[in-house]
Protein backbone atom coordinates (compact mmCIF):
# COMPACT_ATOMS: atom_id res chain seq x y z
CA UNK A 1 0.00 0.00 0.00
CA UNK A 2 2.95 2.05 0.80
CA UNK A 3 4.64 1.54 -2.19
CA UNK A 4 1.27 2.29 -4.56
CA UNK A 5 1.14 5.36 -2.94
CA UNK A 6 4.80 6.14 -3.41
CA UNK A 7 4.48 5.40 -6.85
CA UNK A 8 1.08 7.27 -7.46
CA UNK A 9 2.80 10.55 -5.96
CA UNK A 10 6.20 9.82 -7.93
CA UNK A 11 3.70 9.88 -11.25
CA UNK A 12 1.87 13.05 -10.40
CA UNK A 13 4.97 14.86 -9.41
CA UNK A 14 6.95 13.86 -12.66
CA UNK A 15 3.53 14.60 -14.58
CA UNK A 16 3.46 18.40 -13.03
CA UNK A 17 6.97 18.61 -13.43
CA UNK A 18 6.73 17.50 -17.11
CA UNK A 19 4.00 20.27 -17.45
CA UNK A 20 6.30 22.94 -15.75
CA UNK A 21 9.12 21.81 -18.11
CA UNK A 22 6.68 22.62 -20.45
CA UNK A 23 5.57 26.27 -19.50
CA UNK A 24 9.34 26.79 -19.04
CA UNK A 25 11.87 28.77 -21.34
CA UNK A 26 10.03 27.63 -24.94
CA UNK A 27 11.46 30.04 -27.37
CA UNK A 28 8.40 29.15 -29.36
CA UNK A 29 6.22 29.58 -26.74
CA UNK A 30 7.36 32.71 -26.18
CA UNK A 31 7.55 34.30 -29.26
CA UNK A 32 4.10 32.99 -29.90
CA UNK A 33 2.76 34.96 -26.67
CA UNK A 34 4.23 37.89 -28.51
CA UNK A 35 2.79 36.99 -31.76
CA UNK A 36 -0.68 36.62 -29.48
CA UNK A 37 -0.91 40.24 -28.78
CA UNK A 38 0.18 41.37 -31.92
CA UNK A 39 -2.50 39.45 -33.41
CA UNK A 40 -4.93 40.77 -31.11
CA UNK A 41 -3.76 44.17 -31.43
CA UNK A 42 -3.57 44.41 -35.51
CA UNK A 43 -7.59 42.79 -35.14
CA UNK A 44 -8.80 45.40 -33.09
CA UNK A 45 -7.77 48.31 -34.80
CA UNK A 46 -8.48 47.07 -37.70
CA UNK A 47 -11.68 45.67 -36.55
CA UNK A 48 -11.06 42.63 -38.44
CA UNK A 49 -14.06 40.84 -38.31
CA UNK A 50 -14.39 36.98 -38.81
CA UNK A 51 -14.76 36.46 -42.29
CA UNK A 52 -11.52 38.94 -42.85
CA UNK A 53 -9.44 37.46 -40.22
CA UNK A 54 -9.90 34.02 -41.68
CA UNK A 55 -8.58 35.28 -44.93
CA UNK A 56 -6.12 37.80 -43.46
CA UNK A 57 -4.06 35.78 -41.22
CA UNK A 58 -2.98 33.38 -43.69
CA UNK A 59 -1.60 36.14 -46.15
CA UNK A 60 -0.04 37.96 -43.66
CA UNK A 61 1.56 34.95 -42.13
CA UNK A 62 3.04 34.98 -45.79
CA UNK A 63 3.85 38.43 -45.48
CA UNK A 64 5.68 38.18 -42.20
CA UNK A 65 7.92 35.01 -43.05
CA UNK A 66 8.86 37.35 -46.33
CA UNK A 67 9.54 40.16 -44.11
CA UNK A 68 11.88 37.69 -42.06
CA UNK A 69 13.83 36.13 -44.75
CA UNK A 70 15.35 39.73 -45.25
CA UNK A 71 19.04 39.73 -44.33
CA UNK A 72 19.85 41.45 -41.28
CA UNK A 73 23.39 42.23 -42.26
CA UNK A 74 22.76 43.77 -45.49
CA UNK A 75 23.05 47.80 -45.12
CA UNK A 76 20.53 49.14 -43.39
CA UNK A 77 18.96 51.63 -46.12
CA UNK A 78 19.24 48.05 -48.46
CA UNK A 79 17.84 46.29 -46.05
CA UNK A 80 15.21 48.97 -45.45
CA UNK A 81 14.38 49.15 -48.66
CA UNK A 82 13.61 45.19 -49.45
CA UNK A 83 11.09 45.39 -46.86
CA UNK A 84 9.47 48.07 -48.35
CA UNK A 85 9.17 46.80 -51.32
CA UNK A 86 7.55 43.51 -49.83
CA UNK A 87 5.11 46.38 -47.84
CA UNK A 88 4.18 47.45 -51.12
CA UNK A 89 4.09 44.02 -53.32
CA UNK A 90 1.51 43.22 -50.03
CA UNK A 91 -0.64 45.71 -50.74
CA UNK A 92 -2.64 45.22 -53.39
CA UNK A 93 -3.61 41.66 -51.55
CA UNK A 94 -4.01 43.17 -48.25
CA UNK A 95 -6.63 45.89 -50.01
CA UNK A 96 -8.73 42.72 -51.59
CA UNK A 97 -9.26 41.47 -48.23
CA UNK A 98 -9.70 44.50 -46.63
CA UNK A 99 -12.00 46.13 -48.72
CA UNK A 100 -9.98 49.79 -49.26
CA UNK A 101 -6.65 50.89 -49.79
CA UNK A 102 -7.23 53.20 -46.89
CA UNK A 103 -7.87 50.24 -44.68
CA UNK A 104 -4.74 48.59 -45.64
CA UNK A 105 -2.86 51.92 -45.39
CA UNK A 106 -3.86 51.70 -41.48
CA UNK A 107 -2.79 47.96 -41.48
CA UNK A 108 0.62 49.20 -41.99
CA UNK A 109 0.43 51.51 -39.10
CA UNK A 110 -1.26 49.56 -37.03
CA UNK A 111 1.94 47.11 -37.72
CA UNK A 112 4.58 50.01 -36.66
CA UNK A 113 2.83 51.23 -34.12
CA UNK A 114 3.25 47.43 -32.30
CA UNK A 115 6.65 47.27 -32.85
CA UNK A 116 6.70 50.59 -31.20
CA UNK A 117 4.84 49.55 -28.40
CA UNK A 118 7.21 46.35 -28.14
CA UNK A 119 9.66 49.41 -28.14
CA UNK A 120 9.03 50.90 -25.29
CA UNK A 121 7.79 48.40 -23.38
CA UNK A 122 11.43 47.36 -23.71
CA UNK A 123 12.86 50.48 -22.81
CA UNK A 124 10.43 50.82 -19.29
CA UNK A 125 11.25 47.59 -18.52
CA UNK A 126 15.44 48.54 -19.32
CA UNK A 127 15.01 51.91 -17.31
CA UNK A 128 12.80 50.22 -14.26
CA UNK A 129 15.49 47.68 -14.18
CA UNK A 130 18.50 50.41 -13.91
CA UNK A 131 17.01 52.72 -11.83
CA UNK A 132 16.35 50.59 -9.37
CA UNK A 133 20.12 49.56 -9.67
CA UNK A 134 21.92 53.00 -10.19
CA UNK A 135 22.45 53.79 -6.59
CA UNK A 136 24.30 51.08 -5.91
CA UNK A 137 26.05 51.43 -9.45
CA UNK A 138 26.99 54.96 -8.02
CA UNK A 139 28.16 53.99 -4.97
CA UNK B 1 -98.06 -70.83 9.41
CA UNK B 2 -100.22 -69.36 6.72
CA UNK B 3 -100.12 -70.54 3.45
CA UNK B 4 -99.82 -67.80 0.94
CA UNK B 5 -101.59 -68.20 -2.77
CA UNK B 6 -98.55 -65.79 -4.24
CA UNK B 7 -96.07 -67.21 -2.48
CA UNK B 8 -97.04 -70.41 -3.40
CA UNK B 9 -97.59 -70.03 -6.82
CA UNK B 10 -94.01 -68.76 -6.65
CA UNK B 11 -92.56 -71.76 -5.07
CA UNK B 12 -94.40 -73.59 -7.97
CA UNK B 13 -92.50 -71.78 -10.53
CA UNK B 14 -89.37 -72.16 -8.54
CA UNK B 15 -89.41 -75.50 -7.73
CA UNK B 16 -92.68 -77.53 -8.10
CA UNK B 17 -91.54 -80.63 -5.88
CA UNK B 18 -90.75 -78.39 -3.09
CA UNK B 19 -94.40 -76.56 -3.40
CA UNK B 20 -96.34 -80.27 -3.38
CA UNK B 21 -94.54 -80.84 0.33
CA UNK B 22 -97.14 -79.97 3.09
CA UNK B 23 -95.90 -77.56 5.40
CA UNK B 24 -96.43 -79.92 8.23
CA UNK B 25 -92.99 -80.16 11.14
CA UNK B 26 -91.22 -83.06 9.85
CA UNK B 27 -88.87 -82.93 12.16
CA UNK B 28 -90.66 -84.42 15.07
CA UNK B 29 -89.21 -86.76 17.84
CA UNK B 30 -91.25 -89.57 19.74
CA UNK B 31 -92.21 -88.18 23.46
CA UNK B 32 -89.65 -87.94 26.25
CA UNK B 33 -86.63 -88.48 23.14
CA UNK B 34 -84.58 -86.23 24.90
CA UNK B 35 -85.95 -87.29 28.51
CA UNK B 36 -83.27 -90.12 27.72
CA UNK B 37 -81.17 -89.29 25.44
CA UNK B 38 -77.89 -88.39 27.63
CA UNK B 39 -77.89 -91.43 28.94
CA UNK B 40 -78.62 -93.13 25.59
CA UNK B 41 -75.52 -91.36 23.74
CA UNK B 42 -73.61 -92.49 27.24
CA UNK B 43 -74.14 -95.90 26.91
CA UNK B 44 -73.59 -95.92 23.80
CA UNK B 45 -70.21 -94.80 24.02
CA UNK B 46 -69.16 -97.02 26.37
CA UNK B 47 -70.27 -99.60 24.22
CA UNK B 48 -68.23 -98.37 21.21
CA UNK B 49 -64.71 -97.21 22.91
CA UNK B 50 -63.46 -101.69 22.96
CA UNK B 51 -65.19 -101.39 19.16
CA UNK B 52 -62.41 -98.91 18.11
CA UNK B 53 -59.81 -100.18 19.96
CA UNK B 54 -60.03 -103.63 18.17
CA UNK B 55 -59.82 -101.97 14.76
CA UNK B 56 -56.59 -100.81 15.36
CA UNK B 57 -55.16 -103.62 16.59
CA UNK B 58 -52.99 -106.16 13.71
CA UNK B 59 -52.79 -110.09 13.67
CA UNK B 60 -50.29 -111.77 15.77
CA UNK B 61 -47.10 -111.63 13.64
CA UNK B 62 -48.36 -108.98 11.62
CA UNK B 63 -44.77 -107.12 11.16
CA UNK B 64 -42.95 -110.19 10.85
CA UNK B 65 -43.30 -110.31 7.26
CA UNK B 66 -44.11 -106.55 6.25
CA UNK B 67 -40.89 -105.53 4.82
CA UNK B 68 -40.35 -108.38 3.08
CA UNK B 69 -43.63 -107.75 1.09
CA UNK B 70 -43.29 -104.38 0.60
CA UNK B 71 -39.93 -104.52 -1.18
CA UNK B 72 -41.20 -108.07 -2.89
CA UNK B 73 -44.90 -105.81 -4.39
CA UNK B 74 -41.79 -103.07 -4.96
CA UNK B 75 -39.54 -104.77 -7.02
CA UNK B 76 -42.08 -106.47 -8.92
CA UNK B 77 -43.59 -103.73 -9.93
CA UNK B 78 -40.29 -102.33 -10.54
CA UNK B 79 -39.43 -105.01 -13.06
CA UNK B 80 -42.46 -104.93 -14.72
CA UNK B 81 -41.86 -100.43 -15.52
CA UNK B 82 -37.66 -101.50 -16.28
CA UNK B 83 -39.10 -104.02 -18.97
CA UNK B 84 -39.42 -101.20 -21.23
CA UNK B 85 -36.53 -99.11 -21.01
CA UNK B 86 -33.51 -100.76 -22.85
CA UNK B 87 -31.17 -97.86 -21.64
CA UNK B 88 -32.06 -99.29 -17.93
CA UNK B 89 -32.06 -102.40 -18.67
CA UNK B 90 -28.46 -102.43 -19.61
CA UNK B 91 -27.54 -101.19 -16.51
CA UNK B 92 -29.67 -103.46 -14.60
CA UNK B 93 -28.05 -104.52 -11.68
CA UNK B 94 -25.01 -102.72 -12.33
CA UNK B 95 -23.78 -100.33 -10.17
CA UNK B 96 -23.02 -96.97 -11.97
CA UNK B 97 -21.45 -95.09 -9.04
CA UNK B 98 -18.55 -97.03 -8.83
CA UNK B 99 -14.85 -95.99 -9.21
CA UNK B 100 -11.24 -98.02 -9.69
CA UNK B 101 -9.74 -99.31 -6.92
CA UNK B 102 -7.54 -96.76 -5.12
CA UNK B 103 -8.97 -93.82 -7.21
CA UNK B 104 -9.43 -91.63 -4.27
CA UNK B 105 -5.72 -92.02 -2.69
CA UNK B 106 -4.13 -90.22 -5.83
CA UNK B 107 -7.38 -88.22 -6.96
CA UNK B 108 -6.17 -84.95 -4.89
CA UNK B 109 -2.57 -85.17 -6.30
CA UNK B 110 -4.05 -85.70 -9.76
CA UNK B 111 -6.63 -82.99 -9.55
CA UNK B 112 -3.53 -80.81 -8.57
CA UNK B 113 -1.09 -81.56 -11.62
CA UNK B 114 -4.12 -81.27 -13.78
CA UNK B 115 -4.23 -77.72 -12.25
CA UNK B 116 -0.66 -76.72 -12.63
CA UNK B 117 -0.74 -78.48 -15.70
CA UNK B 118 -3.48 -75.78 -17.31
CA UNK B 119 -1.62 -72.89 -15.20
CA UNK B 120 1.64 -73.75 -17.26
CA UNK B 121 -0.40 -73.57 -20.70
CA UNK B 122 -1.72 -70.16 -19.45
CA UNK B 123 0.97 -68.60 -18.37
CA UNK B 124 3.42 -69.18 -21.35
CA UNK B 125 4.57 -65.02 -21.93
CA UNK B 126 8.21 -64.52 -22.26
CA UNK B 127 8.04 -61.87 -19.24
CA UNK B 128 6.87 -64.73 -16.76
CA UNK B 129 8.85 -67.33 -17.98
CA UNK B 130 11.89 -65.22 -17.06
CA UNK B 131 10.54 -65.17 -13.43
CA UNK B 132 9.52 -68.50 -13.30
CA UNK B 133 10.27 -70.20 -9.97
CA UNK B 134 11.65 -66.89 -8.86
CA UNK B 135 10.20 -65.10 -5.88
CA UNK B 136 9.92 -61.58 -7.10
CA UNK B 137 8.83 -60.32 -3.57
CA UNK B 138 12.19 -60.38 -2.01
CA UNK B 139 13.96 -57.73 -0.93
CA UNK B 140 17.50 -57.18 -0.28
CA UNK B 141 18.88 -58.17 3.39
CA UNK B 142 17.67 -55.46 5.56
CA UNK B 143 15.56 -53.66 3.24
CA UNK B 144 13.19 -53.04 5.81
CA UNK B 145 15.24 -52.12 9.09
CA UNK B 146 16.42 -48.36 6.69
CA UNK B 147 13.35 -48.32 4.64
CA UNK B 148 11.28 -45.34 6.35
CA UNK B 149 14.90 -43.56 7.00
CA UNK B 150 15.16 -43.27 3.29
CA UNK B 151 11.69 -42.66 2.47
CA UNK B 152 11.46 -39.58 5.14
CA UNK B 153 14.98 -38.17 3.76
CA UNK B 154 13.72 -38.29 0.11
CA UNK B 155 11.20 -36.52 0.92
CA UNK B 156 12.28 -34.04 3.50
CA UNK B 157 14.81 -33.28 0.29
CA UNK B 158 14.65 -29.50 0.00
CA UNK B 159 13.60 -27.93 -2.92
CA UNK B 160 16.57 -25.73 -4.19
CA UNK B 161 15.96 -22.59 -2.38
CA UNK B 162 16.48 -19.36 -4.59
CA UNK B 163 17.21 -16.59 -2.37
CA UNK B 164 15.90 -13.58 -3.18
CA UNK B 165 18.35 -11.00 -1.64
CA UNK B 166 16.31 -8.21 0.11
CA UNK B 167 16.50 -4.82 -1.90
CA UNK B 168 17.40 -2.01 -0.27
CA UNK B 169 14.13 0.65 -0.46
CA UNK B 170 16.63 2.73 -2.25
CA UNK B 171 16.65 0.76 -5.53
CA UNK B 172 12.72 0.47 -5.25
CA UNK B 173 12.82 4.34 -5.37
CA UNK B 174 15.30 4.62 -7.81
CA UNK B 175 13.29 2.36 -9.70
CA UNK B 176 10.33 4.16 -9.56
CA UNK B 177 11.96 7.38 -10.01
CA UNK B 178 13.06 5.80 -13.10
CA UNK B 179 9.64 4.50 -14.61
CA UNK B 180 8.37 7.64 -13.88
CA UNK B 181 11.02 9.81 -14.92
CA UNK B 182 11.23 7.72 -18.77
CA UNK B 183 7.30 8.80 -18.47
CA UNK B 184 7.79 12.36 -17.71
CA UNK B 185 10.20 12.63 -20.33
CA UNK B 186 8.26 10.87 -23.00
CA UNK B 187 5.62 13.15 -22.19
CA UNK B 188 8.01 16.56 -22.26
CA UNK B 189 9.37 15.02 -25.88
CA UNK B 190 5.58 14.36 -27.41
CA UNK B 191 4.87 17.93 -26.39
CA UNK B 192 7.81 19.67 -27.83
CA UNK B 193 7.56 17.21 -31.00
CA UNK B 194 3.84 18.58 -31.02
CA UNK B 195 5.25 22.52 -31.14
CA UNK B 196 8.14 22.14 -33.50
CA UNK B 197 5.97 20.36 -36.23
CA UNK B 198 3.94 23.61 -36.41
CA UNK B 199 4.81 24.83 -39.70
CA UNK B 200 6.65 28.39 -38.76
CA UNK B 201 5.10 30.08 -42.07
CA UNK B 202 1.08 29.15 -41.14
CA UNK B 203 -0.52 31.31 -37.91
CA UNK B 204 -0.31 28.71 -35.52
CA UNK B 205 -3.25 27.55 -33.82
CA UNK B 206 -2.28 28.47 -30.51
CA UNK B 207 -1.49 31.64 -31.27
CA UNK B 208 -4.99 32.60 -33.07
CA UNK B 209 -6.27 30.99 -29.78
CA UNK B 210 -4.34 33.17 -27.53
CA UNK B 211 -5.06 36.32 -29.48
CA UNK B 212 -8.70 35.48 -29.55
CA UNK B 213 -8.28 34.87 -25.29
CA UNK B 214 -6.39 38.61 -24.77
CA UNK B 215 -9.41 40.13 -26.79
CA UNK B 216 -11.96 38.64 -25.28
CA UNK B 217 -10.48 39.50 -22.07
CA UNK B 218 -9.39 42.62 -23.08
CA UNK B 219 -6.00 41.86 -21.19
CA UNK B 220 -3.33 42.85 -23.49
CA UNK B 221 -1.86 45.06 -20.90
CA UNK B 222 -1.88 42.10 -18.58
CA UNK B 223 -0.31 40.20 -20.83
CA UNK B 224 2.08 42.70 -22.58
CA UNK B 225 3.67 43.31 -18.81
CA UNK B 226 4.52 39.14 -18.68
CA UNK B 227 6.88 39.59 -21.79
CA UNK B 228 10.07 39.74 -20.54
CA UNK B 229 13.37 41.60 -22.17
CA UNK B 230 14.87 38.94 -24.24
CA UNK B 231 11.46 37.93 -25.66
CA UNK B 232 11.08 41.85 -26.80
CA UNK B 233 14.43 41.92 -28.38
CA UNK B 234 13.79 38.51 -29.85
CA UNK B 235 10.72 39.50 -31.47
CA UNK B 236 12.19 43.01 -32.41
CA UNK B 237 15.21 41.31 -34.41
CA UNK B 238 12.74 38.62 -36.24
CA UNK B 239 10.85 42.00 -37.45
CA UNK B 240 13.95 43.34 -38.37
CA UNK B 241 13.81 45.91 -36.18
CA UNK B 242 16.89 47.67 -35.37
CA UNK B 243 16.41 47.36 -31.76
CA UNK B 244 18.95 49.93 -29.74
CA UNK B 245 18.17 52.76 -32.50
CA UNK B 246 15.14 51.81 -31.52
CA UNK B 247 15.17 51.90 -27.83
CA UNK B 248 17.14 56.03 -28.64
CA UNK B 249 13.98 56.95 -30.61
CA UNK B 250 11.71 55.49 -28.12
CA UNK B 251 13.14 57.85 -25.42
CA UNK B 252 13.26 60.86 -27.82
CA UNK B 253 9.46 60.26 -28.43
CA UNK B 254 8.78 59.76 -25.12
CA UNK B 255 10.49 63.30 -24.40
CA UNK B 256 12.49 61.19 -22.02
CA UNK B 257 15.42 62.46 -22.86
CA UNK B 258 17.93 64.46 -20.73
CA UNK B 259 17.57 68.16 -20.58
CA UNK B 260 20.74 69.98 -22.05
CA UNK B 261 21.78 71.27 -18.25
CA UNK B 262 21.82 67.74 -17.17
CA UNK B 263 24.63 67.19 -19.88
CA UNK B 264 26.19 70.10 -18.77
CA UNK B 265 26.30 68.95 -14.67
CA UNK B 266 26.87 65.67 -15.63
CA UNK B 267 29.25 64.52 -18.48
CA UNK B 268 28.03 60.85 -17.52
CA UNK B 269 24.83 61.74 -18.90
CA UNK B 270 24.54 60.28 -22.10
CA UNK B 271 26.18 57.39 -20.56
CA UNK B 272 23.75 56.96 -17.28
CA UNK B 273 21.02 57.03 -20.33
CA UNK B 274 22.97 54.14 -22.69
CA UNK B 275 23.51 52.70 -19.93
CA UNK B 276 19.84 52.72 -18.56
CA UNK B 277 18.98 51.42 -21.89
CA UNK B 278 21.24 48.94 -21.67
CA UNK B 279 22.99 49.91 -24.99
CA UNK B 280 26.62 50.41 -24.11
CA UNK B 281 27.91 49.64 -27.27
CA UNK B 282 25.61 51.00 -30.02
CA UNK B 283 27.52 50.06 -32.67
CA UNK B 284 27.32 46.06 -32.20
CA UNK B 285 23.89 45.72 -33.53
Amino acid sequence: MKHILLLITLLIGSISFAHAQEDEPDPVKREQKIKALYVAYVTQQLNLNETEAQKFWPLHSQFDGEIRSVDHNLPELERQQRILNIKKSYQDRFAKILGSAGRTDNFYRVDAEFRKKMVDKLRQLRQQNNRNQRPNRRN
Amino acid sequence: MHSNVNIQNELKELNSILATVSNMNVYTVPDGYFDAISHDILMAVQQDTPQVMDKNSVPAGYFDGLADSIMGKIRSEVAEENEDSALLAGLKGINVYQVPAGYFDNLATAIIARINVGVDEEESSTLLDSIKGINVYQVPAGYFDNLSEAIVSKIEKPAKVIEMKPRSSFFRYAAAAAITGIIGLSVISVFNKRDTTIDPSLPAIDVMAKASDILKNNSFDKELSTVSDADLVNYLKESGEDVNAALVASVEEDNNLPEQIDYMTDDKTLDNLLNELNIAQPATN
